[in-house]
């Protein structure tokens, strides 16, 4: 998407207005991403401003995140973005709207995320724990049931699964909620 | 706890964003990090979610009470209504107790779901972190 936006970029530059190159092409690839986000990636429509800033906010609590150590508080994100924090609030329930990534897209390494998730488990196969709890969750696949395992049966943290993912704490929250309404939606469908 | 909210909404999923963002509110002002805010969403979901799945006449409403103090927040719900469901048996139609328990036991401190009730409750806590680790 950055690299088609590149392209509309040199073709739209016009030298003779004396304008410096990168600056217009960052402007156009940003302005192309946004759309591309706004477009695509949102599973319930949510007011063009918030979900603007839920992608401005997402960027601010990567960097907090590095620069703390830790989760940041709602406080400092909204410091951090100069925006009230019930704004962020806001941002955070629109950010249940969003449509996690797909667990069956490939990544950089030609690997899936969620054969990242499988490749860090030390065994294959059903959790355990959570298949003892009830025959129901075989309606979720394996690769749901390896994200649930890692929060609700390692009770890893999600900035650990995030780091052990190498994905956002927000995306992890993300894809927890995303498998929890599968099985809730499998419960509904067999009962 | 030095502070309580309750909200009551009709009881159905599609409120529970109301919940969330009352949650969502309590936990900032006591300087939650955003992890424990977002454990605490999923949290409070499940929590309302046991007992809104549960099933004979549907409730009118669900209670739910936000206290906190510097230290913790607590979650309770409440199904109730203008029928009178005393003597009646809850039919659960959502997850089993035993998965609900293990999703909370994972999200925080301490629960407990009362699902054969008159009426039917859940309560949660969760403490904060402290001190917040900086930089």
């Amino acid at each position: 998407m950055a690299a088609l936006a590149l392209v509309k970029a040199v073709d739209g530059f016009d030298a003779s207005l004396g304008y410096d190159f990168s600056a217009f092409a960052t402007r156009t690839i940003i302005g192309e991403l946004k759309h591309h986000f706004r477009d695509r990636g949102w599973a319930v429509r949510a007011p063009r401003r918030v979900q603007e800033l839920y992608l401005e906010m997402n960027a601010a609590v990567a960097e907090l995140t590095q620069q703390l150590g830790r989760s940041p508080t709602i406080r400092e994100i909204a410091a951090a973005c100069d925006r009230p924090e019930v704004d962020i609030l806001a941002a955070i329930e629109a950010g249940h709207g969003y449509r996690a990534a797909s667990l069956d897209a490939r990544g950089e390494h030609g690997r899936t995320l969620l054969e990242r998730v499988e490749g860090t488990q030390a065994a294959t196969g059903l959790p355990g724990q959570l298949a003892e709890l009830s025959p129901h969750l075989d309606r979720l696949s394996a690769r749901e049931q390896s994200i649930l395992r890692l929060r609700f049966v390692d009770e890893l943290t999600q900035s650990e699964i995030a780091d052990r993912l190498g994905i956002s704490q927000m995306h992890v929250s993300r894809l927890l909620r995303s498998a929890l309404d599968t099985l809730r939606m499998a419960y509904k469908e067999s009962g | 706890m030095d502070a309580h909210i309750e909200l009551i909404l009709p009881a159905q999923t599609e409120y529970l964003y109301l919940v969330r963002l009352h949650v969502g509110a309590v936990a900032s002002r006591i300087d939650m990090t955003l992890e424990v805010v977002e454990d605490l969403h999923l949290a409070a979901e499940e929590l309302c979610m046991s007992l809104l799945s549960l099933s004979h006449n549907v409730p009118d409403r669900l209670a739910v009470g936000i206290a906190w103090d510097a230290d913790a927040i607590e979650i309770s719900c409440r199904l109730g209504g203008t029928q009178d469901h005393d003597g009646q048996s809850w039919t659960n139609e959502g997850f089993p107790e035993l998965i609900s328990e293990r999703i909370l036991d994972a999200l925080v401190d301490e629960h407990s779901l009362d699902v054969d009730g008159h009426p039917p409750t859940a309560w949660l806590r969760k403490r904060r972190e402290r001190p917040l680790p900086s930089a």
